[in-house]
């Protein structure tokens, strides 16, 4: 019997769900071999399709909560929510993350930038995460960070189409009053830069990121009738940017507005008084385009109480594009064919949700020579509990989240090199930056050299035990 | 439109005619035709008679661009045995023929995606290479997926 051709085989893999294709690491050594071949990860990637990424968390306490993976299910005429616990994350069980807060502040391409602030003990940090690969990276610690990390208003995580540079914006509260400052990360590179002042006034925690540049909500200026900056990953520059016009007949009422990237489309939608309504700018950077694509109205919406809605998802199950909207604590769903909408799920009232396309790209990539061990790019591995396949061995576990009682739940710098998934030599993945490949590092060196025991702020805590793992 | 006819030879030495612009939907064979004229018969060394029928039957579809999406998908549909559908999927990675490809690779894993690892294996030709240690360290690294 002959084998099949790598490519077929990679090509069938892509299409499985992520949870059987980890499972199929099994199979065999070359499948396993293949999951971490750059033709898979980009192949995967190009065809993996979004879930949502719904935090959940208390906001009256410094629980870094649960990240809940939730796919979407398309149907004929609806939409389902399917809640997956064995993928999703829970933050709790992290110990670098105890007593402290965690906000999703931006994915692209399967990882998750995390800002993390710990009031307790005075830090701010930024983390990417990759939880399909059960990566995690910290990021070097910015100066002065406790004050500035308070007050920090926005982030913004993505990647430049060309270069495939991955970049964090940090953009915060400056000693001055009322000047934003911004630092800039590329993954790899080891330090932050500092941008200087931020040019307008923004709000809005997290830059929608699309064609290589993050999207803000501004204050009005007086001198330009603009409500959009964008801020290019490639150029590193602020710039107001085409915005519809602003609905909001009480201009002091800012959180009412918000914008989002659906179906490739900047997207801005506008609350006031009984109405929701969402403007579609159909050609990027078109002003004219702009194009008010739905009005929701009192009399549609009165099982929402005051509409306050955040449109997050375009679902592209429908030809007429039905929209997914987050509102007091639920997911809501729009259909404007029939001009109706449906409760399609409960979350938790301060939940976060963002989307998010699950990948195999690997955090292990981005490191370079230029990586200093000392400050920077600690890449755990995350307890190996959290993340189940598909069990289709067997009958699915009983009982409710199984996952997470599980032994060795702590986060700890040697996880990852007990885990076979990461110590695995052969091809690397992406590679994220041009130029010679490095290859992948021997799997001990990494523990002794990271673990960097003041970045634990936590070594005490019940379920981390260091030398056990 | 050019009513020239092409002779494609399978693994077994069977000779099928097909349309030649019906055959240059394959990338494989347009590139032929544009080196050479492929006035010769075009000889497929990796696809048995049986594959490169429905192969030919694909391309000879009377299809409105419409209900191109649809018929592939009935297509492989229809012809669901795992077997048949590698084979398809083989000859159209050959031929380069991508909407054929796709479907028949979607097809196989919507058929795989609840098998167990050794009906994985088994379906997918795979030969386990793991020695019994190594599906151990596995089987207790992943104990949970077990």
């Amino acid at each position: 019997m002959e084998a099949l051709p790598a490519e077929l085989t990679m090509d069938i893999l892509s299409r499985l769900p992520v949870k059987t294709i980890i499972r199929c690491k099994l199979v065999c050594k070359k499948w396993r071999n293949f999951v971490s071949d750059s033709f898979f990860v980009n192949l995967h990637l190009s065809r993996s399709p979004l879930v949502l990424m719904i935090q959940e968390k208390d906001k009256y306490s410094y629980f870094p909560g649960i990240l809940k993976w939730m796919e979407i299910e398309h149907k004929v005429d609806h939409h389902d929510l399917r809640y997956d616990p064995l993928m999703s994350l829970d933050l709790n069980m992290i110990s670098v993350f105890q007593n402290s807060l965690i906000n999703q502040m931006g994915s692209v391409n399967g990882f998750i930038c995390l800002w993390q602030f710990s009031p307790k003990l005075k830090f701010s940090d930024t983390y990417i995460c990759n939880p399909v690969t059960r990566e995690i990276m910290i990021l070097p610690r910015q100066q002065q960070n406790y004050k500035q990390g308070f007050s920090t208003v926005a982030y913004g995580f993505g990647v430049t189409s060309l270069t495939v540079e991955y970049k964090v914006v940090r953009i915060f509260k400056s000693s001055r009053p009322s000047v934003l400052e911004a630092d800039v990360y590329t993954l790899g590179t080891g330090q932050w830069r500092s941008l200087g002042p931020v040019p307008y006034r923004l709000y809005g925690s997290r830059g929608e990121f699309l064609n290589d540049r993050f999207h803000w909500i501004v204050y009005k200026k007086k001198d330009s009738p603009e409500r959009i900056c964008t801020f290019d990953l490639t150029s590193e520059t602020f710039q107001l940017f085409p915005s519809p016009p602003s609905e909001t007949i009480d201009e002091s009422y800012r959180p009412s507005q918000s914008l989002a990237v659906l179906k490739g489309c900047l997207c801005k939608s506008d609350s006031y008084g009984s109405q929701f309504s969402l403007w579609v700018m159909k050609e990027y950077g078109i002003k004219k385009s702009w194009h008010k694509e739905v009005v929701i109205t009192h009399s549609i919406s009165h099982g929402l109480g005051r509409p306050y809605l955040k449109a997050i998802s375009l679902t592209e199950g429908l030809k007429d594009g039905s929209i997914l909207l987050v509102s007091m604590g639920k997911l809501w769903a729009f259909y404007p064919r029939s001009k109706t909408i449906e409760e399609i799920e409960m979350i938790d009232y301060f939940a976060s949700v963002i989307s998010y396309r699950p990948s195999f790209l690997r955090l292990r990539n981005f490191e370079s020579e230029s990586f200093n061990q000392k400050t920077l790019g600690l890449v755990y591995g995350l307890p190996n509990s959290y993340l189940q396949t598909g069990l289709v061995n067997g009958p699915a576990r009983p009982g409710p989240n199984p996952v997470f009682g599980r032994s060795n739940p702590g986060l700890s710098p040697r996880t990852g090199n007990r885990s076979g998934t990461r110590a695995e030599p052969g091809k690397p993945g992406l590679n994220p930056k041009p130029g010679p490949e490095t290859g992948p590092n021997p799997a001990g060196t990494r523990a002794g050299n990271r673990s960097e025991p003041g970045r634990n702020p936590s070594p005490t805590q019940p379920g981390f035990d260091q030398t056990r793992v | 439109m050019s009513k020239k006819t092409l002779t494609l030879m399978s693994k077994d030495k069977q000779l099928f005619n097909i349309e030649e612009h019906l055959a240059v939907q394959s990338v494989t064979i347009r590139n032929m035709v544009k080196e050479d004229g492929a006035s010769s018969v075009i000889p497929l060394p990796r696809v048995d008679s049986e594959t490169l029928a429905l192969v030919i039957e694909y391309l000879n579809r009377q299809q409105a661009p419409e209900e191109d999406e649809d018929y592939v998908k009935k297509f492989v549909d229809e012809r669901g045995e795992i077997p048949t559908l590698l084979e398809l999927a083989q000859a159209a990675l050959d031929l380069d023929i991508k909407k054929l490809m796709d479907a028949a690779c979607m097809k196989v894993a919507d058929l795989i995606k609840d098998f167990t690892l050794e009906e994985v294996r088994e379906a997918l030709r795979i030969e386990n290479d793991r020695t019994p240690e190594e599906e151990k360290a596995i089987r207790d690294e992943f104990q949970w997926a077990f």
